[in-house]
């Protein structure tokens, strides 16, 4: 290492300091450290459909495309429940339970197919 | 450093083969061979443990935080571009994630200072600080230990990470600058400032 100028009035400092460089952890733990690490990777490892994700995702291109499949799907689902009222069928005409559970349309306007059935 | 070809190829079969590179090793890994990281661990374990004794003067936790740090190494290691070195990247790691529990940590400090080496006695620059008639003579060199290890937790975090890593451990400056993601005018400032602080408390043993 070379001396600066401006280390030239701290040589006793870095000599006191010289002696953390002799403080040594137990005997044999730099020995067993490694085989510490390594089970505890072991034991964090995630399951083989984690790890093979983790693999996926870290492939520059999949991020973008699994994005943009994403906003397709969604942006999808969306249009269909906009377009698809609940409780119509594909005919326009309402559907309503019968009192026997089967499904029965109704001749009513489309306009009224959200009024609710009430049993008498 | 890249190993020469050709002098491999005229070395004697009796030479030892050089251990890999990091970056093979890192390949390795990366590939499904996970005890190449074991590898990686035994060439960097000492020193990771080094700083990260030195900045929690406690045994304990630096055993804990080393362990974390190249457990989270590997875990991130497909997101190592290669910028810096493996040393230098691993290193960040375990620099940020023991500033997070230093914080955690603030008001339970305490020591738990490993042993002092047997080759301690024949370090001349130490025989020489003790040598002198100072109180550091009376001391002893476990007293002087605990002296040493209380102003170095006086510092604040940065300040002693810097003197760790360039007093005690020996890195040039641009490297720590590297590990700490600052400039090296940065490093100099602060090491000077936690000279001085250091110098300050421990008048009493450097006269």
């Amino acid at each position: 290492m070379e001396e600066r100028p401006e280390n030239a009035d701290f040589g006793k400092l870095s000599q006191l300091l010289s002696l953390k460089r002799h403080e040594a952890p137990p005997p044999r733990f730099f020995d067993e450290l490694p085989g510490r690490i390594m089970r505890g990777i072991e034991q964090d490892r995630p399951a083989g459909w984690e790890s093979a994700l983790d693999r996926l995702l870290s492939v520059s291109w999949f991020q973008p495309v699994a994005a943009c499949a994403m906003a397709v799907l969604v942006g999808g689902l969306i249009i269909v429940a906009v377009t698809q009222p609940a409780g119509s069928d594909p005919s326009g005409q309402a559907m309503f339970p019968n009192p026997d559970g089967g499904m029965a349309s109704t001749n009513l306007p489309t306009s009224n197919s959200l009024t609710p059935w009430v049993p008498r | 450093m890249t190993p020469n070809p050709q002098a491999q190829a005229s070395t004697p079969a009796a030479t030892p083969r050089p251990d890999p590179e990091d970056s093979v090793l890192v390949a390795r890994v990366l590939a499904g061979n996970t005890s190449s990281f074991e590898t990686l661990v035994e060439r960097y374990q000492q020193r990771i443990y080094a700083t990260l004794y030195n900045m929690t003067a406690n045994h304990d936790d630096a055993a804990d935080l080393t362990q974390e740090a190249f457990i989270k190494a590997f875990r991130a290691l497909s997101s190592f571009k290669g910028e810096s070195s493996f040393y230098t990247w691993v290193y960040r790691i375990a620099v940020n994630r023991t500033l997070n529990f230093l914080k955690q940590r603030k008001n339970r400090t305490f020591m738990s200072l490993n042993d002092l080496d047997s080759s301690v006695e024949q370090h001349p620059d130490l025989v020489a600080l003790i040598s002198h008639n100072t109180p550091a003579r009376d001391a002893g060199l476990s007293e002087l230990q605990q002296k040493l290890n209380a102003a170095m937790l006086k510092l604040s975090e940065p300040h002693r990470l810097v003197v760790t890593l360039h007093e005690i451990q020996g890195l040039p400056h641009e490297e720590i600058a590297q590990i700490m993601e600052c400039n090296v005018g940065t490093v100099r400032s602060r090491l000077f400032y936690a000279r001085q602080q250091l110098q300050a408390w421990l008048s009493d043993y450097l006269k």
